[in-house]
């Protein structure tokens, strides 16, 4: 795969962030950086904040406190050049249920904003979704539906990938999959950032681990 | 980065998700035509009643029928997360949010001004008079599926948000309304009516300029606290 990642030291970094919900803190004076090459994985309980805080460093929410910055930049300043880099997969795929697979990523990847490193019949491949090429999103499956948000990592590779959950609803031989690309994606160069509650055997992957949490 | 491109991708993407539901998207121009044409069995069938109720009749189904139109219009986008890509995208928010609104207004807005004049000859009005209707409903309905998106998208995170979003834009509707009718009025009474027409013109050009930035703010807003 040749991908056109531009800098080699990459860097996003958050400072001090605090987020709480009615009262409740969810984050409290929470540091973490990753660097070009660096897999960071986010453990910890269901409620535990892993969610809000990707939602937060990918600026989907704000921190009451704290700061993020992309490339030594103020994340507000840097906001574009960090959209431009940066693949977000939630809980929620964004997959229509109206549109065919096809449709669905060609969506995506327009919007993406990213020249296609890959043409689409082989991310399909890679995804184990050919031969549902013009299925409404409808008749898939919740795991089929998580493969199509998961082809983009495939076709449209940015340099950041901010991925909740990826494992969820995935079977053995798909999770395997996605370890090697992560793997392939570091070596590049890539940054990532993933959750998961699952205690998935994550040997293959060099990663730094922070957990959230009691 | 080619602004065309992801303008367009949105665009399509929202007419073929229409098209797939013809039938939900066919509710609020079936409600505008039923709406009118019960009221000439309610009131009278009397030609000169109905040329006197009839702009206003039109217009406040117009209006009613866009406003229901436009309930579920971020909705869905809501709930799967697709809303979660499209403010993530390197592309401006407003750029994409134009694209969606226009879309939607292709699909109900552009028919029910298209089948005005129709409904207009059903309450007897004079073909000068339906002219003026058919323009100041297309200078109206484009200003009412913008404004009601920005309400629309400040509402989208709330369950039940039907009755706020009514209470929100209803004020904002009143002006257009206003202009609207009274524009069809004047020119039954052989009255100037461009005075309105321009009104209406330019609260458009304020609406479809100012819109799309404030609903992706909106839109911000809304997903932040989900």
């Amino acid at each position: 795969m040749n991908r056109p990642v531009s800098s080699g030291n990459a860097e996003l970094l958050a400072e001090n962030l605090s987020y709480e919900i009615n009262d409740k803190l969810i984050l409290t004076d929470l540091s973490l950086a990753v660097r070009s090459g660096e897999i960071l994985f986010i453990e910890g309980g269901n409620g535990s904040g892993k969610t809000t805080l990707l939602r937060i460093l990918c600026g989907l929410m704000q921190a009451d406190e704290g700061r993020i910055s992309w490339n030594g930049e103020s994340i507000q300043s840097a906001l574009l050049d960090c959209y431009q880099q940066l693949t977000y997969i939630g809980h929620a795929t964004g997959v229509k249920s109206d549109l065919t697979t096809i449709e669905n990523i060609r969506f995506f990847s327009a919007i993406s904003g990213l020249p296609a490193s890959s043409d689409i019949q082989s991310a399909l491949e890679w995804v184990g979704l050919s031969g549902y090429e013009n299925s409404p999103g409808r008749h898939l499956s919740y795991g089929q539906q998580r493969r199509i948000a998961l082809s983009r990592l495939m076709i449209n590779s940015s340099l950041l990938w901010i991925l909740d959950e990826p494992f969820a609803g995935l079977d053995k031989k798909m999770i395997e999959k996605l370890q090697d690309r992560f793997v392939e994606h570091a070596d590049d160069g890539g940054l990532l950032i993933l959750t998961s509650h699952q205690s998935i055997d994550l040997n293959k992957m060099n990663s730094i681990r922070i957990h959230l949490g009691n | 980065m080619n602004y065309r491109n992801a303008f367009m991708a949105m665009l399509i993407r929202d007419l073929r998700i229409a098209f797939r539901q013809r039938a939900e998207i066919m509710l609020p121009v079936i409600f505008f035509v039923v709406v009118v044409s019960l009221f000439p069995l309610a009131i009278s069938p009397d030609p000169a009643v109905l040329k006197t109720i009839g702009p206003g009749v039109i217009w406040v189904a117009a209006l009613l029928s866009v406003l229901m139109s436009l309930q579920n219009l971020f909705r869905s986008d809501f709930d799967d997360g697709a809303i979660e890509q499209i403010l993530l995208s390197p592309y401006p928010g407003a750029l994409l949010v134009l694209a969606r609104v226009l879309a939607q207004w292709c699909v109900t807005g552009l028919p029910l001004i298209l089948i005005s004049p129709l409904l207009g000859l059903l309450l007897h009005l004079d073909f000068h008079i339906i002219k003026v209707l058919f323009v100041s409903l297309l200078l109206g309905v484009p200003y009412l599926s913008m404004v009601g998106a920005i309400g629309v998208a400040l509402t989208v995170g709330l369950r039940q948000a039907g009755a706020l979003l009514s209470l929100l834009v209803l004020p904002l509707y009143v002006p257009v309304l206003i202009f609207g009718s009274n524009a069809v009025v004047s020119a039954a009474k052989d009255m100037s009516y461009n005075g309105q027409l321009l009104w209406l013109s330019a609260l458009l050009v304020i609406a479809t300029t100012l819109g799309p930035f404030v609903i992706s703010s909106a839109l911000k807003v809304s997903c932040s606290y989900r």
